[in-house]
């Protein structure tokens, strides 16, 4: 009992001292549980309920995951739409933004412009963004396809929005938009390597691609741990942009996780009648939160392996 | 300096605190109002005589209530423009703050009514009874008289077009019938005379098209297949149920889901964007692209709505090219059921959440006016439903060089189907432009919808809702006795 109260005192004695740090988290502390936690706990109330977003909530217990492991096809079309666009985003951007960072990381106006101009779609809205593209790619007189014909290189349209073709231009529009965001990042792990390793390789008569493979790279490793982990997130719950460009069609055919997750809280095919189901919606968005988990820790642990490898 | 700066940190985090609590601070709560006279006037807004308690904010001279008004309407939005800068300009106790959402309209709406940020006035995105249920509407009967009710004819008002449970949620305004909009120029082309008048003419017709118009870029039908509700509603439904078929899967005869009547029809369909005969990138265009490339002459056929096209092709899309407009095709030629009207009975709806019922039935009362429905017919922006707003009006050119755009004996409102039914999986629409596109077997699709849509309506029955069966239905007649 006694060592209890002490505990409590030095505890107490500790916060009383380090009065100002916490006050100084409070309001950022206050706004996370008002507008994270509390919306997610609102949400996540209705999983074992049947609610339409109107009238009474009725109990169902776990028959919503039931309803998910056992009949819902579509769902599952979506996690594999979304292991697809994740696996094929971080493939195409990473590599590229990598490569961009490498060219452009040295201080100069050349590549300060350069670096501006391939960083602002991060900033652009991604709605206005998917428009635009939808526009571009329009399979009858879309200007990509115009240029194409143009050039000669195909004599047909290419139906860029169609069910064969619509997940590649998804992806060209998501590494379009990401890939200026990661080359920052990675500009920023570079300028950590010091430049006297650089010459001392360049003595010893390495070459420009044996050094980015020998040094770069491993140097860069602890950063490139954290992007890639970043990357992995944020690309699982892309849906904005697939949203505007393609609604998750044509036919399903781009159809991800959590624009799953959305049109079951606000059903988008107008005449359809399809109700609300923010009951499903919720449970759905647990098992969606659930299998970002999974991948991410998978990620992780494969992550702290290696590096137990190479130490 | 050490404790001062301290000293600052804390006041700036106090002040900070202070402002998040106050901005995220409740709003006041609105009065209350009673609900406002019964009116006579139909016109223009005019002085309203002095109410016995305030409304729900009160407004100075210089005030003016903003009432919100949504529309999901392209083709007729300069006209509506117009008269409501004229209304803003006559009234000075209500200003319209009018707001056209092209796409997701019925997202649009769900996600304001979850924000409390709906309109005053909106365009019903569903029927009067998936719509009620939400609690997004307000019985307008309080607002209206004998009087005011009787200048919408007779049996305007229908339980389960416009009204619930006896009361009265929206109010005929404009119909919409679907229709076949054709280019005359191409068809002329290829030596085709006339519209199909049936669905193995349009089929026909179509394959000749593509196969001898291609080079020049030119197909014979196109569909609107990005939204699989909008454009089977718009196509593959009417056809179905000219055939004598059901209403979105529902055999109001037998009490149940059945889709088999579709059968013909989605094969059809199937032939010709399977077989390539359709609109290259139909899959993934959304109705206003394919009317751009219908403006451009580039569609020999497609069907959509009475009300929309002609406005579409004056003034949003304008267009030199000779179209027309002909009546939706059945199969074999042969007529046996009437087709739903796209609306009819009911449009618009004022939120059970405005905070200004009175102001807003103003604005409600100004939209179905005689004056602002009369310019709307003469303008061919829509078959208007008010009987009184279409005395003494001339009929648009449209309507004489078009005379199949008016509604006819063929056109009505077919009962009520089941509201807010939860089906688990695909929508029919989805699963038969999945069948279009020869993603699934047309039998196996129409098994599939009959299993899942009667499972669920067999839930709703159980939950306690009434199985909807007219022994003695059937689409031509549609006799709804018990």
């Amino acid at each position: 009992m006694r060592k209890k109260e002490n505990k409590l005192s030095m505890t107490l004695h500790k916060i009383k001292e380090e009065r100002t740090t916490y006050l100084m988290l409070l309001p950022n502390l206050i706004m996370f549980v008002v507008f994270t936690i509390y919306p997610i706990a609102w949400a996540l109330s209705f999983m074992f309920y049947e609610y339409k977003g109107f009238g009474e909530k009725k109990w169902i217990g776990i028959d919503n995951f039931i309803r998910i492991f056992t009949r819902d096809h579509d769902f599952w079309d979506s996690v594999i739409h979304t292991l697809e666009y994740v696996g094929l985003k971080l493939i195409y951007t990473l590599p590229l933004a990598l490569l961009l960072a490498v060219l452009l990381q040295k201080s100069c106006r050349r590549n300060s412009v350069a670096q501006s101009v391939i960083f602002m779609p991060t900033i652009m809205s991604q709605a206005v963004m998917a428009l635009i593209f939808y526009l571009i790619f329009n399979t009858y007189n879309g200007s990509a396809n115009q240029y194409l014909q143009s050039l000669g290189i195909i004599n047909q349209p290419i139906n860029w929005l169609g069910v064969n073709l619509a997940m590649v231009t998804v992806i060209i529009v998501a590494v379009w938009g990401g890939i200026g965001n990661y080359m920052i990042y990675f500009i920023a792990g570079l300028t950590g390597i010091g430049e006297e390793i650089y010459e001392s390789a360049r003595v010893d008569g390495a070459g420009d691609i044996r050094i980015f493979f020998s040094i770069t790279l491993p140097m860069l490793a602890p950063v490139l741990k954290m992007i890639l982990m970043l990357a992995l997130v944020i690309s699982f719950m892309d849906y904005q942009s697939i949203m505007v460009l393609t609604g998750g069609g044509p036919l399903g055919a781009t159809n991800v996780m959590f624009l799953y997750v959305y049109q079951l809280f606000f059903p988008i095919s107008p005449g359809s009648r399809a109700p609300q189901e923010f009951g499903y919606g919720a449970a759905v968005s647990l098992v969606c939160a659930a299998i970002v988990g999974i991948f991410v820790g998978i990620y992780l642990i494969l992550a702290r392996r290696l590096d137990n490898l190479t130490e | 300096m050490k404790r001062i700066l301290k000293l600052s940190l804390l006041v700036l985090l106090v002040l900070s605190l202070v402002i998040v609590f106050t901005g995220c601070g409740k709003k006041d709560e609105p009065k209350e109002t009673k609900p406002i006279e019964k009116s006579e006037a139909t016109e223009a807004p005019k002085e309203e005589e002095p109410k016995e308690e305030a409304s729900a904010k009160e407004t100075t001279e210089d005030e003016k209530v903003t009432i919100r008004y949504w529309s999901t309407n392209r083709h007729d939005k300069a006209y509506i423009d117009e008269t409501i800068e004229k209304f803003n300009k006559e009234n000075d106790k209500i200003f319209i703050d009018y707001e056209v959402y092209a796409e997701n309209f019925s997202q649009m709406i769900d996600l304001a009514f979850s924000t409390d940020s709906a309109p005053d006035i909106f365009q019903l995105p569903l029927q009067v009874n998936d719509t009620v249920p939400k609690g997004y509407i307000a019985p307008l009967d309080d607002f209206m008289d004998d009087e005011y009710k009787a200048r919408f004819g007779e049996n305007a008002f229908i339980e389960g077009v416009n009204m619930v449970d006896g009361k009265i949620y929206s109010l005929p305004y404009t119909s919409s019938e679907c229709r076949l909009f054709y280019n005359q120029s191409i068809f002329e082309k290829v030596g085709i005379e006339g519209p199909p008048a049936s669905l193995e003419q349009m089929v026909e017709y179509a394959k000749k098209i593509t196969d001898e118009l291609k080079g020049e870029g030119i197909y014979g039908f196109a569909c609107n297949f990005a939204s699989p509700g909008s454009s089977i509603l718009r196509s593959v439904d009417p056809i179905v149920q000219k055939s004598g078929g059901v209403r979105e899967g529902y055999d109001f005869k037998a009490g149940k889901f059945d889709f088999s009547s579709y059968k013909p029809v989605v094969e059809a369909f199937r032939e010709i964007f399977n077989g390539g005969y359709g609109f290259p990138g139909s899959e993934s265009m959304n109705i206003d692209p394919l009317r751009t490339q219908f403006a451009a002459g580039k569609i020999g056929m497609y069907l959509s709505v009475s009300h929309a096209e002609p406005g579409v092709y004056a003034t949003q899309f304008p267009t030199e090219e000779n179209w027309n407009c002909a009546q939706v095709p059945s199969v074999g030629g042969e007529i046996k059921g009437k087709q739903q009207l796209w609306y009819g009975g009911y449009y618009y709806g004022i939120s059970s959440k405005t905070k200004y019922p009175q102001e807003a039935w103003e604005v409600f009362k100004y939209i179905h006016s005689d004056e602002v429905l009369k310019g709307y017919f003469e303008a061919n922006l829509g078959e208007v439903m008010i009987p009184t707003a279409k005395e003494g009006a001339n009929p648009p050119e449209t309507y004489i060089r078009m005379p199949d755009l008016q509604i006819n004996d063929n056109d009505a409102n077919w009962p009520a189907l089941p509201a807010n039914l939860v089906v688990e999986g695909k929508l029919y629409a989805d699963v038969f432009v999945a069948a279009i596109f020869g993603q699934i077997d047309v039998d196996a699709a129409i098994e599939d919808l009959n299993t899942r849509y009667n499972a669920a309506y067999d839930k709703l029955v159980e939950e306690g809702a009434e199985r909807i069966i007219y022994p003695n239905f059937d689409p031509i007649n549609q006799d709804l006795s018990k």
